[in-house]
């Protein structure tokens, strides 16, 4: 890419990323202005990135149908499937009685088997846990785990004295301090990455 | 919604979506059609709903209508983002690519700086703050707390904190000889060992993490459950002999 | 008469030219060895003016040159009739021009008559400067009439393989010839003498017309001879030499001899090796031909063989008409000739190869040479090829990996059975156990109602959250973000269905907003299902507004926290829901009564904290959150102050709150399943994590207990 574009693309970043960032300490109407119009534009760009996005997935699945590669029979039902959302979702409206049969009746139920399979999938991967690594930490998490989990169901005719106060101690104050941790640490390397593409020694945009 | 009362339409939803769970529950045995079957249309209608939710919900009230019934100041005003949505627009082509990139910086740039301006503001200050505030006596003799126990959980809690940020160290790699994989920057026995520590409480985090989300699963399948429960017990009188 | 074809350039030229019109390359090859003059057939006998050589050689321009000069000049100049014709050929421009021979013809041919045909008068000054590229050899200048008083130096040292040097690097003590007075009388005499025999060898592209006389050597004039041509002289003397086959001799060869005058200082390399019946010098075309060729230094088999003369000198002048009156018709090669044969030693003239059965060359610059290599490539030759075993040289690794190839390609054709992955395997076992006893511990409550499991206690947060919605007055508008996937709605739904009742039981406004596309149609899903289940009438937008989707993430979130009216201008239905109540008074989000998150994902919940928290200022956020989000959410309703002021986390905070309102909504139908459930789980994988660790355990100590044996 030519010196001239990157620097252009530079200046774009620098400049409105400085816009906002700045309206977040200081108080001036021009800037809470300027600020306010180009977050406008930010939501309006995120939504056609989102067509970008349906754009791109229909082409793949497209030239895959179009292909003799195995699977295309699937690419196909991808495809029915969402030209009948698009269409019945333009046409009614996205909360009429049609979109939110679609919804209700295909996503939802579909979503939340995956969901559903995953607790066999997990309880199957943490007994198998302890076969692949035996450690402090495997023990520990695993620990962990288990007596939340029996924290927070009630045994019926079963009462253990403190099991309940030891789930909420250790969700409230270890995992609660490792949480604080991991969330100061995400905020250091958001606030070191961000200042980097601002200041332009980072370009994931291609520049 | 009880079965009794909805429609024809809604039952054979109702059927549909039973089946769709019994084509996603055969993972169990592998996989295999049915579940690829299931899981390619909500595939394919997710990101139909998504797409119309986005031109419906934003595209359309905020960006082409106003263009067409707004006054000249919000018509001018939105050419640039019409502008800008052309050229995003041609990300879809390979060929045109190029031209969407100055796009993707301003978007980047906006993200970039709202992401940074929530780190300080939203979670650096009051965190640490917070952490400061673990041994506000005051406020634990308002609550009505034990203080020895509120001193000993803030003090878990500001170890588990501290540990934790220097188990996730930020530094530069220490370049050893040439040829040879670079090596983490040697970081002292004291901080190595507080980094163990640290360690320990995030397996402790991870583990309540992981809990969590095992208790999100195991609920979605008792409400898998108990859908199919209520539509067979809804079609079994249909079936039963009187 | 028909045309002739140049062998140099391939054109035509008439028949009638010896020399080449364009290029002017011989036409007509020199015809060498010795032949006496009747031995030639009549068509070959050459004409007193021109040399008809036998094939197409192309003769040096230089000698060509000379042959012209001498055949251009008148022969009564100097008793020709017994003078060779090549040799008075030799003479002629010497006689001509005395001075132009400085220049152009070496003096030491100038010397010797040489016939130059008229149509080749601007041929010669070319091939003479290509002859000598230096001064004049002091052996011509010794031939030549003008210098009585030059002795002759060492023959030998113009050696075969001498003789290239020799040419092109005289001796700067010599004279060049300069006239026919300095001709020396030997040389002269080789000019009377008649050329020998023609014989099929190479020489006869060269050999004059005439056939050499042996010279008349007079006996003052042996010392300055060189060897090689004192030898020829003697055996001149003896007699008529048998016929016999010519080697050919290059001229340059021949004249590289006769430069060298060592008379008796070393043997000349004529003596030595001198095969019978050769006779070089049968024309002087040839001999001025050969001269040329010897350039390349190749030693002819005639030179090779020829004897040498004896050490003897000859004075120029006084020598030329001895020389000539010596040349007598022969059969043998005269003395002075065969001394003039280029061989110097014996291991030279033993290598010397018997070319009598070669063929003599047709084609191309020697042509009319013999033994020389063939312009057909060696396929040609005929030679016969060498001769290789057919037979493979394989060893004993050769031999044992072609058994192996073959026992794979036999192999090959067999079927084999397939490996058949089994169905069934151990861990295929466990997973459906584990999903049958999931399963059946899940749907036993709800099928038959037991056993009944308690319902769980509230948390703070919990009862925080319950408070603040008890707190909203009717119609209070309250912001409820939908931010939960499909996939969740199992526990969201009665995590939330509380929250929801409890709101409608208050009568707040609900503006409904989401981040995710989906939010929307889970809001309708879920607000219906409360409505319906609470037996409560609430319906958009009188009682709720469905605000719509907020794309963009944190960036959404902080534009609508900035300006809510102008994030989201229309409602989901299309209309305004800013301009009537009970939304006109919002201008801000700090302006809704209560901010209630529903969300599932702890990444949603911290940018909801840290784009619209500020913006909140004192305002209350409230989050209902499922249980997988909850250690990454507790850190912010722990700070102090607390940044979440309520919290409703998964079924058992659906459970407890719907408990604290004392109303039955999807948490408490659940909770007996998911309480078992959990159980069953938790035991599964403590039991299933207790074997499988100890048979990990197990295999591994028996590992180590048979590498210790091993």
């Amino acid at each position: 890419m030519k010196i001239s574009a990157r620097l252009f693309l530079a200046v774009i970043v620098m400049a409105i990323g400085l816009v906002v960032l700045l309206g977040f300490f200081i108080d001036l109407p021009v800037l809470n202005v300027l600020r306010t119009v180009f977050l406008r534009w930010a939501v309006i760009l995120a939504a056609v990135a989102i067509l970008v996005g349906l754009f791109n997935l229909a082409a793949v699945h497209w030239r895959k149908m179009g292909s003799r590669q195995p699977g295309r029979f699937y690419s196909a039902v991808l495809l029915i499937s969402m030209v009948v959302t698009l269409v019945i979702g333009l046409a009614f409206g996205p909360t009429s009685t049609w979109s939110l049969w679609i919804f209700n009746y295909i996503q939802v139920p579909v979503e939340s088997s995956l969901m559903a399979v995953l607790a066999v999938v997990l309880a199957y991967a943490s007994a198998r846990l302890l076969n692949r690594r035996i450690n402090l930490f495997s023990i520990v998490f695993l620990g962990t785990a288990l007596l939340i989990l029996i924290g927070t169901a009630t045994i019926p005719g079963l009462v253990v004295p403190g099991l309940t106060g030891l789930r909420a101690w250790i969700t409230q104050v270890p995992a609660a301090g490792g949480a604080r941790g991991i969330l100061l640490g995400v905020a250091l390397g958001t606030i070191a990455t961000g200042l980097r593409v601002l200041i332009g020694s980072d370009r994931p945009y291609g520049g | 919604m009880s079965l009794a009362n909805m429609g024809l339409v809604d039952l054979i939803g109702v059927l549909l979506g039973f089946v769709f769970t019994l084509f996603i529950f055969s993972y169990i045995l592998g996989d295999n059609p049915l579940f690829r079957l299931a899981l390619y249309i909500f595939i394919g209608v997710a990101a139909g709903y998504a797409a119309v939710m986005a031109w419906y919900n934003v595209i359309w009230p905020q960006l082409l209508l106003p263009l067409v019934t707004g006054s000249m100041n919000e018509r001018l005003l939105l050419l640039f983002p019409l502008l800008l949505s052309g050229l995003l627009l041609m990300r879809i082509s390979p060929r045109l690519a190029g031209w969407g990139t100055p796009v993707i910086a301003y978007l980047l740039g906006v993200g970039v700086a709202t992401a940074i301006g929530g780190a300080v503001l939203g979670t650096l200050f009051p965190q640490v703050l917070a952490s400061i505030n673990l041994f506000d006596l005051n406020a634990a003799n308002q609550n009505g707390n034990n203080l020895l126990l509120y001193v000993m959980d803030a003090s878990v809690i500001l170890v588990a904190t501290i540990t934790t940020l220097i188990f996730f160290h930020f530094g530069v790699k220490s370049r050893t000889d040439q040829g040879s994989q670079a090596t983490s920057a040697n970081r002292g026995v004291v901080i190595e060992s507080l980094a163990w520590v640290g360690q320990i409480f995030i397996s402790i985090t991870f583990g309540a993490l992981f809990a969590g989300v095992y208790t999100a699963a195991l609920t979605a399948l008792v409400e898998r459950m108990y859908s199919g429960v209520k539509l067979v017990q809804f079609l079994l009188p249909l079936f039963t002999p009187k | 008469m028909a045309d002739v074809r140049c062998p140099m350039c391939g054109k035509l030229n008439p028949a009638d030219l010896d020399v080449c019109q364009f290029c002017q390359a011989r036409l007509k090859p020199v015809m060498g060895g010795s032949p006496t003059e009747s031995e030639l057939p009549a068509s070959s006998q050459p004409s007193s003016s021109k040399v008809e050589p036998a094939g197409d050689a192309a003769l040096p321009d230089w000698l060509q040159s000379l042959r012209q000069r001498q055949e251009s000049l008148p022969e009564a100049a100097e008793p020709q009739e017994d003078v060779p014709d090549w040799l008075s050929n030799l003479r002629a421009p010497a006689e001509e021009t005395p001075s132009a021979a400085e220049d152009a013809v070496p003096d030491w041919l100038s010397g010797v008559s040489l016939d130059t045909p008229p149509q080749a008068e601007a041929a010669p000054a070319e091939p003479e400067q290509v002859f000598f590229s230096g001064e004049e050899p002091d052996w011509l200048s010794k031939i030549g009439p003008s210098q009585p008083d030059e002795t002759p130096e060492t023959l030998a040292q113009d050696s075969p393989e001498g003789g290239e040097s020799n040419l092109t690097e005289p001796p700067p003590e010599e004279s060049p010839i300069q006239n026919e007075e300095e001709t020396p009388e030997w040389l002269k005499g080789l000019a009377e003498q008649p050329g020998g025999a023609a014989d099929q060898s190479g020489l006869t592209e060269w050999e004059p017309e005439g056939q050499l006389e042996a010279p008349g050597v007079s006996a003052e004039t042996q010392d300055e001879l060189p060897d090689w041509m004192a030898g020829i002289l003697a055996r001149q003397a003896t007699g008529p030499e048998p016929e016999r086959s010519r080697p050919e001799i290059p001229l340059a060869a021949l004249g590289a001899a006769a430069l060298t005058q060592s008379a008796g200082e070393s043997p000349s390399p004529f003596q030595e090796s001198q095969p019978k019946g050769v006779e070089p010098f049968s024309s002087k075309e040839g001999l001025l031909a050969e001269l040329g060729a010897l350039d390349t230094g190749e030693l002819p088999a005639w030179l090779a063989g020829i004897a040498p003369l004896e050490a003897e000198k000859q004075e120029p002048a006084p020598q030329a008409a001895p020389v000539e009156s010596g040349l007598a018709p022969s059969d043998e090669l005269p003395s002075w000739l065969e001394a003039m044969r280029p061989v110097e030693s014996a291991a030279v003239l033993a290598a010397m190869p018997d070319l009598s059965h070669e063929t003599i060359e047709s084609a191309g610059p020697l042509s009319g040479l013999r033994g020389v290599l063939p312009a057909e490539p060696g396929v040609a030759q005929g030679q016969k090829p060498h001769v290789h075993s057919i037979k493979l040289q394989i060893s004993e690794t050769n031999q044992a990996n072609a058994v192996l190839i073959e026992q794979m390609i036999k192999t090959e054709g067999q079927a084999r059975p397939l490996l058949r992955h089994s169905v069934i395997t151990t861990q295929r076992i466990l997973r459906i156990g584990i999903a049958v006893v999931l399963i059946l511990a899940v749907l036993w409550p709800l099928v038959t109602g037991s056993p009944q499991a308690s319902l769980p206690g509230f948390t703070p947060e919990t009862y925080a959250a319950n408070q603040l919605i008890e707190g909203l007055r009717t119609g209070a508008p309250v912001l409820l973000a939908f931010d939960y996937q499909p996939g969740l709605s199992g526990e969201m739904d009665a995590a939330a269905a509380g929250v929801i009742d409890h709101l409608m039981v208050k009568g707040a406004y609900l503006a409904v907003v989401s981040t995710a596309t989906t939010g929307s149609a889970q809001a309708e899903r879920l607000l219906a299902m409360v409505n319906q289940a609470g037996q409560h009438n609430y319906a958009s937008p009188g009682q709720y507004t469905d605000l719509g989707f907020i794309p963009g993430g944190p960036t959404g979130l902080l534009s609508f926290a900035q300006s809510p009216s102008q994030a989201m201008p229309l409602a989901l239905d299309g209309k305004s829901p800013w301009q009537g109540n009970p939304l006109q008074d919002v201008t801000a989000v700090k302006d809704f009564a209560l901010t209630i998150v529903i969300t599932d994902n702890p990444d949603d919940a911290r940018a909801w904290v840290e784009q619209v928290g500020p913006a909140l200022e004192n305002q209350p956020l409230t989050m209902v959150i499922s249980a997988q989000a909850e250690p990454m959410v507790r850190p912010y309703v722990e700070s102090n102050p607390p940044q979440i002021s309520g919290l409703v986390t998964g079924l058992s905070g659906g459970a407890s709150y719907e408990d604290l309102n004392g109303r039955e909504e999807l948490g408490q139908t659940y909770w007996n399943a998911f309480s078992l459930g959990l159980i069953a789980a938790v035991l599964l994988i403590l039991v299933c994590g207790l074997v499988t660790a100890g048979s990990a355990v197990w295999a591994r100590t028996k590992e180590t207990e048979g590498e210790k044996k091993a």
